[in-house]
């Protein structure tokens, strides 16, 4: 991983409170991509098109109350945000797949779908300031 | 090498890909285990990276139809899922996958276990094939015991106490060393190419009259060739003596057959 990437200041800080770190940990996420900001970037684009998709199944799955449909949705967003290094999302999405496996599909699941559209709304809103730091970035050896 | 990639969910497929093309692989990608199977059929394709929840059919699926399936050799699958329970895990490793991996995956490590899923294919279809041949010649020949075991562990040996000698420093370095290992057992494969009668006769092959016969059979060689030699010898176009030998092989015919009923 560069040195140069210890500069972007996006990133999640343990002392700042969970609602308004930001979502995505940028250096994470680099250093999963191998340092390559151009394919990071990519990735933030199919986030900002399949992370919606995602999560409009979820909502989709609930409305029908078809608990497998919540547990396999929520995991596929699960999935994708861990690679992506939304924490926050992930762990909202595990909750929100684990209460479908459950059958648990009372007020409980609703609120939780509520709050996982939130912070899929605040990680979406973080994108292009994460975008601009992020092309800031020139790592050794990659563009 | 072509790497199979099958993900439903397009982040982990690219991440997938991505890593894999940067680790010198060719990447061919599918998004549920039955369009997996499709191109594992169109492909020459022995490492597959799979995820486990898809529509259509699942990675389980998937790995159970490469296992009951035609294939010409086998395939290495590595299941990646965020399915992160050991119970997953278990029965991930249980239905054929060879390696697991959870999301999200590490790149560098996942970048690893492809390759040694190439490794194990390369050594399985290399000693497997070597191994498989030479054990045939052996199976022809009961008394060798564990011959083969012993021929390849005497030449690792040797060739190891080679390896630090300047005069084979050139030649004999771990690749050879291996490949020593890997291929000697099939410096009896001739064997297979020997008749049942030969092969299977009982006592030893060559008696002390068999050896007579067969030194005759070199002196009439020999003598054949001395006699085309001091005559004026009629070339062919290559400028090589033409002469019959028939009559040498006749004789080396006999004494074969005399060999396997004799004794």
């Amino acid at each position: 991983m560069n040195s140069s990437s210890s500069t972007l200041s996006y990133r999640v800080d343990h002392a700042t409170p969970i609602d308004t770190a930001p979502v995505i940990d940028a250096q994470a996420l680099l250093t999963r991509c191998m340092g390559d900001v151009s394919f990071a970037c990519l990735l933030l684009d199919e986030l900002e098109t399949s992370g919606l998709t995602h999560l409009n199944k979820i909502r989709q799955q609930a409305r029908q109350q078809n608990a497998t449909g919540i547990a396999e949705a929520a995991h596929a967003l699960k999935g994708a945000a861990g690679i992506m290094c939304a924490e926050s999302v992930a762990k909202l999405a595990a909750e929100i797949e684990q209460a479908g496996r459950a059958a648990e599909l009372g007020d409980g699941i609703e609120a939780m779908i509520r709050d996982l559209s939130d912070e899929m709304q605040r990680c979406l809103d973080g994108l292009p300031q994460l975008r601009e730091e992020m092309q800031l970035v020139k790592p050794e050896g990659r563009s | 090498m072509n790497v199979l990639v099958i993900d439903d969910e397009a982040i982990a497929r690219r991440m997938v890909e991505n890593t894999l093309e940067d680790g010198g692989y060719n990447v061919i990608t599918a998004v549920n285990g039955e369009q997996g199977l499709e191109l594992l059929k169109q492909f020459e394709c022995q490492l597959v990276v799979t995820d486990w929840e898809m529509p259509t059919m699942n990675g389980i699926d998937f790995c159970k139809a490469v296992r009951s399936g035609d294939f010409p050799h086998y395939v290495y699958v590595i299941m990646v899922t965020a399915r992160d329970r050991p119970s997953d895990t278990i029965s991930g490793l249980t239905i054929g996958a060879d390696d697991y991996v959870t999301k999200p995956f590490n790149p560098g490590e996942l970048l690893m276990r492809v390759n040694t899923g190439r490794r194990i294919i390369g050594m399985e279809s290399r000693e497997m094939t070597i191994f498989a041949q030479a054990k045939l010649a052996e199976s022809r020949d009961p008394e060798t015991g564990a011959h083969l075991e012993r021929v390849r562990a005497y030449c690792r040996t040797l060739a190891l106490q080679l390896q630090p000698n300047p005069a084979f420093k050139d030649a004999v370095d771990d690749t050879f060393v291996r490949l020593v290992y890997e291929t000697s057992p099939l410096h009896d494969i001739g064997k297979v190419a020997v008749p049942d009668r030969i092969q299977l006769k009982p006592g030893k092959h060559f008696d002390p009259a068999i050896v007579d016969t067969f030194l005759a059979v070199e002196d009439e060689f020999v003598q054949i060739r001395r006699r085309h030699q001091d005559a004026d010898p009629v070339c062919n176009e290559s400028g090589s003596p033409e002469f019959d030998v028939s009559p040498c092989f006749e004789f080396r015919e006999e004494a074969v057959l005399s060999a396997s009923t004799t004794g």
